[in-house]
């Protein structure tokens, strides 16, 4: 069973009197451990793509599973539960809250994981804060931190409940292409170490080359993959 | 770091947005404190003088009497039956070994005719020791003087019946019971000493009048030592309520113990309406404290829509997020509300060193002397007042911008 499954996935946006379908009947499987890439031009459905695999938004039609499970049929309190434990965002602006320190920032989805003690927390932030490389920067602010240094802390927010799979909308795009290339090695490189599933967004086809998979999309549809 | 910490992490990160909202929570809860102290002076200012010109603190009165608020029975003083010298002594003794510091005054009481001539007019007349310096202090006299101990014979009069009666200082009246049938000592003729009014009271409608002990049981025919009621006045900080069944148990069943509340519950009622306007203030105060709270809230909601929807992305529940504002709300709230109060309470204690001598209309409620009395302890309600509104202004509007949805944060990003 795969990780991910999306069956004839359809979703459509009202838009003034204008149905706007951003996604058409998108059938798709990632694998556990997959770090996979959705490629697309602006407007081919990739953020909509991760927000619904993400359970931030809910299909017109169609069905997704998560390890088996439709998220369709969670309730909201499940959902927050659900994006909590299985899943980790890294986001395109990196949304680190400005008034947390990095190691802060980092602990702030366990703050509400009961199952996490508070040692164990310590324990956790100090490693992935450590595996993005920012061991010593634990106690700055992120206005104190460059962009790739920032997204460095998104990436350690993401796993830090050690969730099974990980989605980044665009998560390069605010950075330079050195970074941004610095940032995918560094997913890989813990999708690897960590085997987790990593979903990324992007439409720069080197960054796409650091992929084991392509999933191309145009128009809502997906247009065809590579794997590598 | 533990999540009750992230408010306070919050507020301490934006002391600007903090203080624009907290400002308005110092200035509410300063407001608040003085208008706490202020009616509170009022109201126990019109209690005391309650207490001093009628009710006692604690009132023994015939076991066969009606058991009525004194104001409600003002037309039936005539009509009550009097204790007995023994049973006097008795109540006295009780009070002194229940109540030892406690100051005791017999008293006579009736309603009268009063006549000048051919005009007369209504009065509820108590006999008591001229010396009493309780009645005293609550009686304003507009002219005249105050009863003379060492001249009997004497009354106080209001300002209506003066004007009623087309008397003045050092005329003589008479005084009789209305209906007065066999038993009672006949009419009798005062001198006007002074008229005034009791303090404060003047709105109830009142026609009290004093007079001495001896002229009274005169007025009904007492015999030596027979009294209608002896009252209790107790030491600040004794509880009359608690004290009554403890002074009942030392007297006999033929005496009736009865609480200030019992005797003036009319005119207490009256004087509870001051402490509802201090809440309808209250209520006025919170609806703007509240509106601008919702509002600010709101805005604030607007601004962190990112933080908001990050965290509703990471999987922290509506009601968590909720719950962080209203901490945050709490946190500004308790800080700027004790400063507030602590304000209040500044600006209250200077004003209460100063005698204050209102004009007309306001010297109706406050007195011709008006000195603010102030606690800290008065402050606790106010405070509390104003933490729990602002919090529960924050309510809705926290709630609102929690339940942004996260993909609406996607697509602004």
């Amino acid at each position: 069973m795969a990780l991910i499954e999306l069956e004839a996935v359809t979703k459509e946006y009202q838009l003034g009197r204008t149905t706007v379908r951003a996604l058409r009947g998108v059938n798709l499987q990632v694998e556990r451990g997959e770090f996979t890439t959705v490629a697309g031009a602006s407007g081919s459905g990739k953020s909509t793509l991760l927000n619904l695999i993400g359970c931030l938004d809910t299909p017109s039609a169609g069905r997704i599973l998560i390890n088996g499970k439709s998220s369709g049929a969670m309730r909201e309190r499940q959902l927050d539960q659900f994006r909590l434990r299985t899943i980790g965002f890294i986001f395109q602006s990196f949304n680190l809250i400005p008034v947390l320190s990095v190691a802060e920032n980092v602990e702030l989805p366990l703050l509400i994981t009961k199952e996490v003690s508070a040692a164990e927390r310590k324990k956790r932030v100090a490693h992935f804060v450590d595996a993005v490389g920012l061991g010593t920067m634990g106690g700055r602010k992120p206005d104190e931190l460059s962009g790739g240094q920032r997204q460095r802390v998104a990436v350690a927010r993401a796993l830090v409940t050690k969730p099974e799979i990980v989605l980044a909308d665009e998560p390069t795009a605010n950075l330079d292409s050195k970074t941004g290339m610095e940032i995918i090695d560094l997913m890989h490189e813990i999708c690897r170490r960590e085997s987790t599933t990593f979903l990324f967004s992007t439409h720069d086809p080197k960054l796409m080359q650091r992929a084991d998979r392509i999933v191309h999309l145009q128009d809502g549809v997906v247009a065809g993959e590579e794997r590598r | 770091m533990s999540i009750i910490f992230l408010p306070w992490r919050n507020v301490r990160a934006n002391p600007g947005r903090s203080a624009a909202l907290g400002v308005f929570i110092a200035i509410s809860g300063m407001l608040l404190v003085l208008a706490h102290a202020f009616l509170g002076t009022i109201t126990g200012n019109m209690e005391r003088s309650l207490i001093d010109s009628l009710t006692g603190d604690l009132q023994a009165r015939a076991g066969s009497s009606q058991e009525a608020d004194m104001f409600s029975l003002r037309r039936e003083w005539d009509k009550l039956p009097p204790l007995t010298a023994a049973q006097a002594s008795m109540a006295e003794q009780a009070f002194a070994q229940a109540a030892p510091g406690a100051t005791l005054a017999r008293r006579v009481r009736s309603t009268v005719l009063l006549a000048n001539g051919g005009l007369q007019d209504f009065g509820m007349l108590i006999g008591l020791d001229p010396a009493g310096r309780e009645y005293q202090q609550a009686m304003t006299i507009l002219q005249g003087r105050g009863l003379d101990p060492s001249r009997p014979g004497e009354i106080l009069i209001s300002q209506s019946q003066a004007e009623n009666l087309q008397v003045k200082v050092g005329d003589q009246i008479t005084v009789m019971v209305p209906g007065a049938g066999a038993g009672t000592g006949g009419p009798i003729t005062a001198t006007v000493a002074g008229i005034g009014e009791i303090s404060l009271l003047s709105m109830f409608d009142t026609f009290y009048n004093y007079t001495d002990l001896g002229a009274a049981q005169q007025l009904l025919g007492y015999g030596d030592g027979q009294v209608t009621d002896v009252i209790a006045f107790l030491p600040p900080g004794q509880d009359a309520a608690a004290l009554a069944p403890v002074v009942q148990g030392r007297a006999s069943s033929d005496v009736r113990m009865t609480t200030r509340e019992g005797m003036g519950g009319f005119i207490l009622g009256g004087i509870a309406l001051y402490g509802a306007m201090f809440y309808g203030f209250v209520a006025v105060l919170a609806l703007i404290v509240g509106l601008l709270i919702m509002n600010l809230i709101t805005m604030v909601g607007v601004e962190r829509r990112r933080e908001i929807g990050t965290l509703r992305a990471l999987g922290y529940s509506r009601r968590t997020i909720v719950g962080l504002f209203l901490g945050e709300i709490a946190v500004t709230g308790t800080l700027f509300g004790a400063l507030g109060v602590l304000a209040g309470i500044a600006v209250a204690r200077v004003l209460a060193g100063t005698t204050l001598h209102p004009s007309p209309p306001l010297d109706f409620i406050m007195g011709k002397a008006f000195v603010l009395q102030v606690e800290p302890a008065d402050a606790l309600l106010p405070f509390g007042l104003i933490v729990l509104f602002t919090c529960l202004a924050a309510v809705w509007p926290a709630y609102r911008a929690a339940s942004l949805r996260p993909v609406e944060l996607m697509a602004e990003s």
